[in-house]
């Protein structure tokens, strides 16, 4: 990593704000379990701009998991709507979400689930081959991303063959190798040592100071928490408060 | 790349894929010999029955096949035997006289099939001479000499030197009887031929039929089967419609009917094989497709689309189809192949085989079509076992797969 990059600045509106990168408007979610309706969300309004570093915070059954998936386009609500760079998803068809995933969001999970067939290169290239990267330039384009993330050793290892922390960092060479507007990991320090887990969060923190990518986790873990710049906290399916803080 | 992750899917459960596969193999193998063997049978029952009986070819007149009386006879003209002499592939002709009789000796009667033959022309078409087994070849003077079937003897109850009596209607309407010795006993392998059919010389046929020098059909034999239709056609060219020119396939209808309709049988049997096949797939593939629900929810959550998963799917089920055809052709091959040269003795089987005019050897036919028909209709079976579990993948949204334990 080059420390005399410059840091980018994020990109603003006219007013000179920080750019849209995805809102949600009295968001609800509620799951039937069983005969018992359950309101995983209620109500919720959130808005990330580009180049945040910020954390979903919350007890389990917080919501936290719920909303991340309604941001990245995964889930669809029961009321209300998300917008992603301003385009309303609730009319989008499923392969139109799944385009929208795939060019702009990417997902780091907890438990770093990679493609346990593919090498830590094939897993990288595969996003890229979904968008139709060209077989050369994709190749090229992934091994020097292991190389940026330091992790280039582990080019021609399966997923079997890695440590947890070693497939997490493959998981987020993944998640960002496309580009994209924004970062979504759900609790990603979870199964790691905490010296681990500060290394991956290292890792996101100087893709975020780097590259401006906007990252959004959720997560208990104070680790994270004291790293982000943002907190939000959730309780029972509500934003409870919400922190700008210095990271730590 | 889906290529290669398809691949490798395969080989997540090594176990399971290689069963799968071995099940693909066996229902390849089952198909190449079974369809080598019907070939082999169908091939064997056709030549055996042209070879012994009709000729590749006959010139008849018009509508005997359907009335054959002796008021369709003819009388053998040179310009006839010009045309016969002019085709290079024709390797020999015979003129025959057939009609129906009763065969008597002591106080038994039996209904026949009464052939009168030129013995030293018949050996050029048919094959007859090589099946006799007892006794001698009938000499062509008109000696009064008759060849029966064993079958027919037994049931007579003579034996070789013993006089038989003919009864039958001649050209006139008269009854003519003949009396006969029998100097030659063949055995075919067709237990229905060999219980019927009665040889004697063609002039002893004529004065038992009272005609003069008549015949009633040339039987012609051909050096190269596929020259059958290209003879045919211009033997019925030039030799107008006085005569008629058929060919073993219009001489033989019911024969070719019944190997027609054990082809379909055997059709419906390769679609059961099939279908277990499918059966096969879908289990294999379906169980891979619920131990990797996570795994399709992180590529659907990466982007993949609903039609790449699928085609991934099916790619698997294709892979799979293909290397169990490739194992299955080979091995199919490889047990067939010796038998095409040795044959394979069914002597078991003799007696079911001979009333279903086989022999008891069968040599299997090996095919390239067949080879075409399980290269195509395995990975089609593939395909069509991988439909419904691929369905069940795209079917999952993202967020319940991610969940799935």
């Amino acid at each position: 990593m080059k420390e005399t990059e410059e840091q980018p600045s994020p990109p603003q509106s006219a007013k000179g704000e920080a750019r849209e990168i995805v809102r949600c408007e009295r968001l609800e979610k509620i799951y039937q379990d069983n005969k018992v309706l359950v309101a995983a969300l209620r109500r919720v309004d959130l808005r990330i701009v580009h180049g945040e570093f910020s954390v979903l915070a919350g007890p389990s059954g917080s919501g936290k998991t719920t909303l991340l998936n309604m941001l990245g386009a995964l889930d669809r609500p029961t009321r209300g709507r998300v917008l992603f760079e301003v385009e309303d998803l609730t009319y989008k068809s499923r392969r139109e979400l799944a385009n929208l995933r795939l060019q702009k969001i990417g997902f780091v999970f907890q438990a770093y689930n990679l493609i346990p067939v593919l090498t830590a290169l094939e897993n990288i290239e595969f996003t890229l081959m979904l968008s139709g990267v060209p077989d050369l330039e994709r190749r090229q384009r992934a091994l020097q991303l292991l190389e940026e993330l330091g992790i280039a050793d582990l080019a021609r290892k399966r997923p079997v063959e890695m440590s947890g922390g070693q497939q997490q960092r493959v998981a987020v060479a993944r998640a960002i190798v496309n580009n994209p507007n924004l970062v979504l990991a759900d609790e990603p320090t979870a199964n790691l040592d905490s010296e681990t887990g500060a290394h991956l969060l290292d890792l996101m923190a100087d893709m975020n100071r780097r590259k401006g990518i906007t990252f959004l986790f959720s997560s208990h873990d104070p680790q994270v928490m004291a790293r982000a710049r943002r907190l939000i906290l959730l309780r029972d399916g509500k934003i409870i408060e919400e922190r700008i803080q210095a990271p730590s | 790349m889906l290529l290669r992750l398809a691949w490798r899917n395969l080989w997540l459960n090594r176990r399971r894929t290689l069963l799968t596969m071995a099940a693909i193999c066996f229902a390849t193998i089952i198909a190449i010999t079974t369809r080598g063997l019907q070939l082999g049978t169908y091939r064997a029952n056709i030549r055996h029955s042209l070879e012994l009986f009709t000729g590749y070819l006959q010139i008849i007149r018009p509508g005997y096949q359907n009335n054959p009386s002796l008021q369709k006879s003819f009388t053998l003209q040179p310009e006839l035997l010009r045309v016969l002499a002019s085709e290079p592939t024709v390797t020999g002709w015979t003129p025959r006289l057939q009609s129906d009789g009763l065969v008597s000796s002591g106080n038994k009667s039996l209904g026949t099939m009464l052939l009168g033959v030129d013995p030293e022309q018949e050996v050029q078409v048919s094959t007859l001479s090589r099946h006799v087994n007892r006794g001698r070849w009938f000499s062509a003077r008109a000696a009064r000499e008759a060849l029966l079937g064993d079958r027919l003897l037994k049931n007579l109850n003579v034996k070789i030197g013993d006089a038989i009596v003919v009864l039958s209607q001649g050209f006139d309407g008269s009854l003519g009887n003949q009396k006969y010795r029998v100097v030659g006993v063949y055995e075919t392998s067709s237990a229905q031929f060999d219980r019927t059919h009665v040889y004697i010389a063609l002039d002893d046929a004529r004065r038992l039929l009272g005609l003069q020098n008549q015949i009633m059909e040339f039987a012609i034999r051909l050096k190269d089967l596929n020259q059958l239709k290209a003879v045919q056609q211009d033997y019925s060219r030039r030799l107008g419609p006085t005569f008629e020119v058929l060919s073993f396939r219009d001489l033989l209808p019911l024969l070719v009917a019944m190997l027609d309709v054990f082809r379909e049988m055997m059709g419906v049997f390769y679609l059961l094989v099939g279908i277990a096949m499918v059966f096969g797939i879908i289990n294999t593939l379906l169980m891979s497709v619920m131990e990797r629900i996570p795994e399709f929810g992180v590529l659907m959550a990466m982007g993949m689309q609903t039609g790449q998963i699928f085609a991934m799917i099916v790619l698997e089920a294709v892979l799979l189809g293909i290397l169990g055809t490739l194992l299955g052709m080979g091995v199919g091959l490889a047990v067939c192949l010796p038998f095409t040269h040795s044959g394979l003795d069914l002597s078991m089987f003799k007696e079911s085989l001979a009333s279903f005019g086989a022999g008891a050897v069968i040599y299997p036919a090996l095919s390239a079509g067949t080879f075409v028909m399980a290269a195509l209709l395995v990975p089609l079976f593939s395909i069509l076992g991988a439909v419904y579990p691929a369905i069940r993948a795209v079917r999952l949204q993202p967020v319940e797969a991610l969940r799935f334990t």
